[in-house]
């Protein structure tokens, strides 16, 4: 899949690979060496999982995810196997994002949304697919979001 | 000079609680009530969406009592514990669009998404009604 960025056309990988560059550079800088590892760990992971997935992580969601211990590579293997309900309902996935929260009327409830936004506008298709989801998080994931939406 | 977005939408929410006070007060005839459809239009839909869903919630998870703000934070938390992981997900998804709705004045909300926040707390709204005791048979 080629992006226009500019006058250069990057492949959707090659974008994850910069993106993924830009966020180990961040979290050394920031966070502790186990974080960090645990960090490298999880991308890898999940780009050996799905090569093409056009996953679009925020930093500060990241961050989160690492200081709640959470697991990579549950984390990663979550996302294969949803992404996977997506690809066998013949959906498009356009983007996955994994999405930092701080709610605006509540002190101190911050959280991590993992979002599917998916080329579709069969919204009770949608809703189904993302109840299957939610119900299929891993204990260790129950800190996380799920939200499903269309693009 | 260019008006803030802020006092446009303030005064797209003022716009519509006016129609329909004007409407149930019965100022203008029934016939003629009528509803501009403007972003004040769809953020109070937005909102409407979430406390409607969340007020059902705040029952199923006998958190009536607790009058505190971070009950909204609660009300998902307990869910979660219930097992309802599906409905915290889509309650949870709500509370951001209302937020959105209601604080982002720079956030344009479209039609489509109204209709699928709409969609969102229907789906919720069937799942909680399920769960409500059944009344004896009359």
């Amino acid at each position: 899949m080629q992006i226009p960025i500019g006058s250069f056309q990057l492949t959707q990988s090659e974008i994850i690979h910069k993106e993924i560059h830009r966020y180990m550079e961040l979290t050394s800088q920031t966070i502790c060496e186990t974080a960090r590892e645990s960090l490298i760990l999880f991308i890898k992971s999940l780009m050996k999982m799905i090569p093409h997935l056009p996953l679009i992580p925020s930093y500060r969601a990241l961050e989160l995810l690492i200081k709640k211990n959470v697991s990579g590579f549950k984390l990663a293997r979550f996302i294969k196997d949803s992404y996977s309900v997506f690809e066998k309902e013949k959906l498009i996935v356009k983007e996955i994002l994994l999405d930092y929260y701080e709610d605006v009327e509540i002190k101190g409830w911050k959280g991590v949304s993992l979002i599917f936004r998916v080329c579709s506008n069969d919204y009770r298709k949608l809703l189904e697919i993302w109840s299957k989801i939610s119900k299929s998080k891993p204990e260790e994931l129950r800190d996380l979001f799920v939200e499903v939406e269309p693009c | 000079m260019l008006r803030p977005l802020a006092f446009n939408v303030a005064r797209e929410f003022l716009g519509l609680a006016k129609e329909v006070k004007e409407c149930i007060c019965r100022e203008k005839r029934v016939q003629t009530c009528s509803i501009t459809i403007n972003q004040g239009l769809f953020r109070t839909c937005i909102s409407r969406a979430y406390y409607s869903v969340f007020i059902m919630a705040r029952y199923i998870t006998n958190l009536e009592y607790y009058g505190r703000p971070d009950v909204h934070e609660k009300v998902i938390k307990r869910l979660k514990d219930m097992g309802l992981e599906d409905v915290a997900d889509k309650l949870f998804k709500l509370r951001k669009e209302r937020n959105k709705a209601d604080y982002d004045v720079y956030f344009n909300v479209t039609s489509d998404s109204m209709k699928y926040v709409v969609d969102i707390a229907e789906n919720v709204m069937e799942a909680l009604e399920k769960m409500l005791p059944s009344y004896p048979p009359s």
